[in-house]
């Protein structure tokens, strides 16, 4: 608003989500198709939507030329090592043991005298044509570094599991906002009209932040996120209970009874709605589950994500990454894949302790399968039109209480993307010498939100939903495109 | 920074002159405001801003002339009728009896009519009749139950709080049932507010079946919903966030007003300033969130009179016992052997002295030599340690004494009848002893059992300054301590205290960031001290495992803690142990001469502490060689001595009738009242000014000087619970209309500000609201002159005509039709099905899952929820009940007062495919094998009207018998068996849940 308040925002800023901005005219387009029930049906399912929404018209929501169609968000749950992984810090191998001491700032938890600065456990090395710079923690991905988009300046707001996996997916540390698959859902539409615009695989994991990280809050529930179990039936309610021909018969009953009934009350767009979400959800009782299948996946397709790896937490990580593979080729706007917990432990990459173990064990399962997944979608062209997202909600403290173990940390550390129009091959923006600050090009979760939702042809500013009586935005009112990551 | 941005981008075309000068008005303002922005609105925006149609005083309008008077039943109508005459519509006709019946039904109870009832309601022809049903309806206890949840919406009902552990909302169920009871009851509205706003200052309201003080009950509604765990000393903002929560709730819950939307600016559009926030957030701020027992009566009181005779008889056998063999105690110590090493520190128990001097006496030999000189140590040391605990120790608080705590106040059953004199013996309740221990005089939560609740806090520690401080204590079963830091009660500075014999508790409280070496950012924090059993810990059970808790210890109701005397001292000098108790043991200047004398002395000793004992006027120092003897086995002390083995079992019985402290997350006001800074831009580090604490300046403004010490919250509960509040009865009556109608009269129930829609009938609203208050400000009269309208009596039939001209409805032309609601959806099929448990209130019941995660106590119930209401199903914040989710049940963060009606494919797959629903199916299937039905077409006939509240026409009957047909043949049923056929009955019942006509009313 006014030019003093330029410049950063404190990190501690409260950003208010219970707070409408503007004027809201009575009876919006939009809340009247969401609470009429004409919603843009489970998908929307685009054809349908369009045909219903006809003259109220749902505006074209892209705003420029789209370098991207389609994002898929590799979540790592519970924060890597960034010092461990993407962001060599020599000094620190240096220092190792040495007591650790720093600026003291409102993004750092644990303040503390017995801290020890702890070294990498493993090899830093330059990889591929790029020089990028991965350690020996992650050889798979290190072998697809000339693809890698990698900002080492992430800053975050708060050094806690549950504000930093909300701020991550929604924008905001707490309350009820929608997911950034959500608003992809909701800014993109749909390409197949049979599937979900946003789906979670996943596997009944609940991260910190709760299921609300996948919510489409105010925005119409068709664009929440579908979850997809790795094991067992892959979505809920999705087999038929009863044999085609019986669930056909209730379905003919089903259809005259309540024909007859809407014609009795002299017509119903809400009964007349739901007469056809029947018939849709039929037709998803065998789509969804044949996308799901990899059965018709070649020998060496499976080999290549690890599908064949004997451990289960390998093998299902593998599967579900195949399936983002699939999602893509089929139609669906936004994929999300979350880690499994393979220990009793908050979030599976929050090592406090047994960071050796611990890191190693997700690296086996995600390495592989995450390597996998980009260089099939590169080898199949299918990358150009897919933003890989690999991200945390943190990294961890370069310092230690132990020897083997690292703390939440928000004031500097790493994430990738791929493909979508980023350039790979490139490291952005930098942590200080031990690997605690960001000091040059910082970039916050709202800048990195303002880029994905850029290379999809959507801009931040603009991809609104109005709600409380203010256009809200995923951005609320931050964000900026970091132009430097775009090819 | 760019916080407002978007003030100036109104994306709309249609802004109104009106509005459009506002605007302009606003964005004057705030350039303004941008130079001071810590003065409120100013004068000129402010006023302008006031004149709002929501904010004039509600006047009781004149009832509109009509042309056609013989329509209408209510005043209601004529109000109703003038618009739709000006409109030129006419209203639609009556609706029939049956959809009347089913209608009436789910909106007063939630529940579908059973069928013998509608049939009664058509075939009475009497012109009462439907009153007669509306009254029975509001008399069942369901109707409490109904509308329990639409305000439990208002306040984001919630049993936990999400983020990370999803830890308890600390027996939230009790407010649930506290709702219900109260709606049942017709509580009148007004004192809903003062009690869920300020119960904890209010008289009592004790109800007499349960003895509970409600009033206590109802501040659980400000606290529900997300909440974090830390406190601002770990992270900043953890309060800010709580506070701007339930100012957000309060405002648009009690007044359809968005307050929190000021936390970092002036409102945009209302007349509410930056101040007005800080105004409210200084009466939250200076509330404590403690959890208090709620028993008003004392339930115990028959059982404790038992144990205390019991207790008596107790001690008179242990007198007997322990005085009766005067030869055995010096055997005892005669038989210790000097089995330690040599230590410079003087012994601090009679064991250990006794060894020590066997030590340095050559085993008896030298104590000749060796006793002065221990005499003369014992003294120097006793003088020493009396001299420096005079000189470093200031007395706190005092427990031994019931007028002594000072500021420290104590709360639960067991600390009411928990303080006692020296030797006060506590009986073992479960093991081989008869006593636990004895206790020193003080305050102690497990006097006459573990089970009873216990908790004491401390006045605040003022913020900038740390106090040390040692609490003479004892406790178990995980009592905690943990200190509480700007009201954030999910502070992990919680410790569990295992300390068995009466010990010192030192603790340094105060800037808990500067503490640990942080950077003080702000020394204005207000911490306090609470220790707490189980059932009076806010924060109880935390994260699973947390300082190696296990689930079994959560499921264990056992917990206790007694304090004696808490003194403040430098760091470093903690009280030190005088040795009291050795007095008499050097009290003559001869040497024993022998190890037998050594030993006759030490027993006499013991022996004159029992003898204090036994006359009742032993001290603390008594009790301490008499815990000592006791854990050695120095006295007989088992359950099974032939003596107290009756008495022993007599008292654990009784115990076990002990009514446990019914416990729940309220409020106090014992902080002294404090105004809140101002955080400039919402910053929460970056501090302007304080606030006056007090109401919002449109509502009364600051709080008046009588409200000096304390938070102001009773006044601001009175000022919102007003007659003259132009806010608080028109909210409240368009909820009910809303529920009621399935729109509101104002359409945006949670804001009525200029960001709200403006009601189409205004006179209306103003008639209802004061009808309501003169009516005692009762829902149940409100509903009844609701219902009774012939406006609701309408049939949901519309016209092209009426269509075109009212395509909203917004006239009220005809009654709209309704989708129901997530819990009426769940409810209907366990009633029909014949599966429902009527049951009213209890612990929740965990929601079925897929998946159960029990680091975060995400646990799997019953896929039916063994038949109770979706309202007791458990709404854990992190992943409420997926099956409400899917129709639209909020997640409860937010106030929603209007609930999303979604239409979605995934509702058709869930009432095809989820197991809940096929369960029911099968459920209904099979009961109604046994239901007498001779032929497909009877059977058919009473299940399609027990699903929908109507008989089927003929030809819905044929069609629904020949799907029975249909099924039979799939399932290769043969005709002759149809009737005795399970599965062929449950696809019917299947289909008859599919049908949109049993999840719709109209």
């Amino acid at each position: 608003m006014s030019t003093e308040l330029a410049g950063d925002m404190p990190a501690t800023f409260s950003t208010n989500p219970l707070c409408p901005g503007i004027f809201s005219p009575a009876g919006t387009r939009r809340r009247f198709l969401q609470q009429s029930g004409l919603g843009f049906g489970w998908l929307a399912f685009a054809g349908l939507a369009n045909r219903l929404a006809g003259a109220e018209t749902r505006p074209s929501l892209s705003h420029f030329a789209a370098r991207a169609k389609h994002v898929i968000f590799l979540f790592m749950d519970g924060g890597v090592s960034h010092v461990d992984t993407f962001d060599p810090k020599p000094e620190l191998a240096k220092r190792n043991g040495q007591p650790a001491q720093w600026r003291p700032d409102e993004l750092s938890q644990s303040v503390s005298a017995n801290r020890k600065w702890l070294k990498n456990p493993w090899e830093f090395k330059q990889r591929g044509q790029s020089g990028l710079w991965v350690s020996d923690l992650l050889p798979h991905i290190a072998g697809v570094a000339d693809e890698l988009c990698v900002v080492r300046s992430m800053v975050g707001e708060t050094p806690l599991h549950g504000a930093q996996s909300l701020l991550l997916h929604t924008g905001r540390s707490i309350g009820a906002a929608p997911s950034i698959g959500s608003w992809v859902s909701y800014g993109l539409g749909t390409e197949n009209e049979q599937l979900p615009g946003y789906m979670l695989l996943n596997n009944d994991w609940v991260p910190n932040g709760g299921s609300q990280n996948f919510a489409s809050a105010y925005l119409p529930a068709t664009h929440q996120a579908t979850p997809v179990r790795a094991k067992g039936r892959p979505v809920d309610n999705i087999t038929p209970a009863d044999p085609a021909v019986l669930q056909r018969a209730k379905l003919d009953f089903l259809r005259e009874q309540d024909s007859a009934t809407a014609q009795a009350i002299g017509g119903s767009d809400a009964i007349e709605s739901a007469i056809k979400n029947y018939e849709t959800a039929a037709r998803m009782q065998s789509l969804v589950p044949s996308l799901c299948d990899v059965s018709g996946e070649s020998p060496a397709s499976l080999h290549l994500y690890g599908v064949d790896r004997a451990n289960d937490f390998d093998k299902f990580y593998a599967l579900q990454c195949l399936r983002a593979r699939r999602m893509v080729e089929a139609g669906v706007r936004f994929i999300e894949v979350t880690c499994p917990l393979t220990h009793n432990n908050n979030a599976p990459w929050d090592q406090h302790g047994e960071l050796r173990k611990r890191h190693e064990e997700n690296a086996r399962i995600t390495d592989q399968p995450v390597a996998a997944l980009i260089a099939d979608l590169k080898a199949r062209g299918l990358l150009d039109d897919t933003l890989v997202l690999w991200a945390g909600e943190m990294g961890r403290t370069p310092h230690s209480a132990g020897t083997d173990g690292r703390d939440h940390h928000v004031g500097g550390y790493t994430i990738f993307m791929a493909g979508g129009g980023v350039r790979g091959g490139m490291t952005y923006g930098a942590t200080d010498e031990m690997g605690m600050s960001a000091v040059e090009n910082r970039v916050d979760i709202h800048d990195l939100h303002a880029t994905i939702l850029h290379q999809l042809g959507l801009h931040h500013e603009r991809l609104t939903f109005r709600f409380g009586g203010r256009d809200q935005r995923l951005t609320d009112v931050h964000g900026r495109v970091i132009e430097e990551l775009l090819a | 920074m760019r916080p407002c941005d978007h003030i100036n981008k109104p994306t709309s075309a249609i802004v109104s002159p009106a509005l459009l000068s506002l605007i302009l008005l606003t964005v004057a303002g705030l350039v303004r405001l941008n130079a001071a922005p810590t003065e409120g609105l100013p004068e000129e925006v402010y006023s302008q801003r006031r004149d709002w149609w929501s904010l004039q005083p509600v006047r009781e309008p004149a009832t509109p002339p009509v042309r056609r008077p013989d329509w209408g039943r209510t005043p209601v109508d004529r109000f109703i009728l003038r618009g739709l005459e000006k409109a030129a519509l006419p209203p639609a006709p009556e609706a029939d009896p049956r959809t009347l019946a089913r209608r009436l039904s789910f909106a007063l109870t939630g529940l579908p009519p059973k069928p013998a009832e509608v049939e009664q309601f058509a075939a009475d022809k009497s012109p009462h009749a439907f009153e007669a049903l509306v009254d029975s309806l509001l008399a069942s206890p369901h109707f409490g139950e109904r509308w329990a949840r639409h305000w439990m919406d208002v306040v984001h009902y919630s049993d936990t709080h999400g983020y990370e552990w999803d830890a308890p909302a600390k027996h939230a169920w009790r407010y649930r049932d506290y709702l219900v009871r109260a709606f049942n009851a017709d509580v009148p509205y007004k004192q809903l507010i003062l009690e869920q706003l300020a119960g904890d200052l209010l008289p009592p309201r004790v109800e007499a079946r349960s003895g509970m003080n409600e009033t206590l009950l109802g501040p659980m509604a400000m606290r529900l919903g997300e909440r974090r765990h830390g406190d601002n000393a770990a992270a900043e903002g953890v309060t800010q966030e709580a506070i701007a929560n339930i100012i957000d709730t309060v405002s648009k819950g009690f007044l359809g007003t968005t307050v929190a939307c000021a936390q970092c600016h002036d409102h945009k559009l209302d007349a509410i300033s930056q101040r007005d926030y800080y105004a409210l957030a200084g009466i939250f701020m200076s509330t404590r969130w403690g959890v208090r027992c709620a028993d008003a009566t004392d339930p115990n009181e028959a059982v404790l009179t038992e144990l205390r005779s019991h207790k008596q008889a107790l001690r008179t056998a242990l007198a007997r016992l322990w005085l009766g063999a005067p030869e055995a105690l010096p055997e005892k110590f005669n038989a210790l052997v000097a089995d330690e090493k040599l230590t410079p520190a003087f012994p601090d128990s009679l064991a250990s002295l006794w060894r020590q001097t066997l030590l340095r006496s050559t085993n008896g030999a030298a104590l000749e030599v060796v006793w002065p000189k221990l005499r003369e140590e014992f003294q120097r040391e006793r003088e020493k340690r009396t001299a420096a605990n005079q000189t470093n120790l200031t007395l706190l608080a005092d427990f031994t004494r019931a007028d002594g705590p000072g500021g420290w106040r104590w709360d639960g059953s067991g600390m009411k009848h928990g303080q006692g004199r020296d030797g006060e013996l506590v009986v073992a309740d479960e093991g081989e002893g008869a006593l636990a221990q004895l206790l020193p005089a003080g305050r102690w939560s497990h006097t006459w059992s573990q089970r009873l609740a216990g908790a004491v806090r401390s006045p605040l520690f003022a913020p900038g300054t740390t106090v040390t401080f040692s609490a003479g204590y004892a406790a178990g079963k995980h009592s905690a301590r943990a200190f509480v830091v700007d009201q954030a009660f999910h502070s992990e500075r919680l410790a569990f205290l295992n300390q068995p014999q009466p010990a010192w508790l030192t603790l340094t409280a105060g800037n808990f960031d500067r503490l640990a070496g942080g950077n003080d950012t702000n020394a204005h924090r207000r911490v306090y001290l609470e220790l707490a059993t189980k059932s009076l810990n806010n924060y109880f059970p935390p994260r699973t495992a947390y300082a190696g808790l296990k689930e079994s210890d959560v499921a264990d109701t056992r917990s206790w803690f007694g304090l004696t005397r808490i003194y403040q001292h430098a760091p470093g000098k903690a009280p030190q142990d005088e040795l009291g108790r050795f007095v008499p043991l050097f009290a003559t200047e001869g040497a024993p001469a022998s190890k037998a004398q050594l030993a006759a002395r030490f027993a006499e000793v013991l022996r004159a502490a029992i003898t204090r004992w036994v006359e009742d006027r032993c001290d603390s120092e008594d009790v301490r060689l008499l815990n000592e003897a006791l854990a050695a086995k120095w006295l007989p002390n088992e359950a099974t001595n032939t003596s107290l083995a009756p008495l022993v079992a007599a008292y654990r019985t009784t115990e076990k009738r002990l009514q446990p402290d019914r416990t729940i997350g309220s409020a106090d006001d014992w902080n002294e009242g404090r105004d809140e800074r101002l955080s400039v831009r919402g910053a929460y580090t970056e501090f302007a000014g304080a606030v006056p604490r007090g109401n919002i300046r449109l509502l009364n403004g600051p709080a008046t000087r009588e409200v000096a010490n304390s938070s102001g919250r009773l006044e601001l509960a009175r000022n919102i619970a007003s007659e003259t509040n132009p806010l608080t009865a028109r909210v409240f009556v368009n909820r009910v209309w809303l529920h009621l109608f399935g729109e509101g009269l104002v359409r945006t129930p949670d804001d009525f500000g200029h960001l709200g829609e403006k009601p189409v009938h205004p006179e209306l609203l103003d008639y209802l609201a004061t009808r309501f208050m003169a009516d005692g400000w009762s829902l149940k009269k409100l509903v009844k002159l609701m219902v009774t309208s012939a406006t609701w009596r309408q049939a949901s039939t519309t016209s092209a005509a009426a269509r075109t001209a009212d395509p909203e409805n917004r006239l009220w032309h005809q009654f709209p039709q309704q989708r129901l609601d997530a819990e009426s959806v769940r409810d209907a099929m366990l009633a029909v099905s014949g599966r429902l448990d009527p049951a009213l209130g209890g612990e929740p019941i965990d929601p079925y899952r897929t998946a159960q995660d029990a680091a975060k106590r995400l646990f799997s119930g019953p896929l039916d929820g063994l038949g109770r209401r979706s309202l007791y199903l458990k709404m854990t914040l992190m992943e409420p009940p997926k099956f409400l989710a899917l129709f639209n049940q909020p997640i409860p963060k937010l106030t929603t007062g209007k609930r999303d009606v979604t239409n979605v494919p995934d509702q058709a797959l869930a009432l095809l495919n989820d197991p809940f629903v096929l369960a029911m199916a099968k459920h209904w299937g099979d009961q109604v094998l046994k239901d007498g039905s001779v032929t497909p077409e009877a059977r058919a006939k009473t299940m399609f009207a027990t699903a929908l509240g109507r008989p089927p026409n003929d030809e819905e009957l044929s069609r629904l018998v020949r799907l029975a047909g249909r099924s039979a043949e799939l399932h290769g049923i043969s005709p002759g068996v149809l009737m005795t056929c399970g599965p062929v009955w449950q696809d019917v019942a299947h289909a008859l849940f599919n049908v949109k006509e049993f999840i719709y009313v109209h």
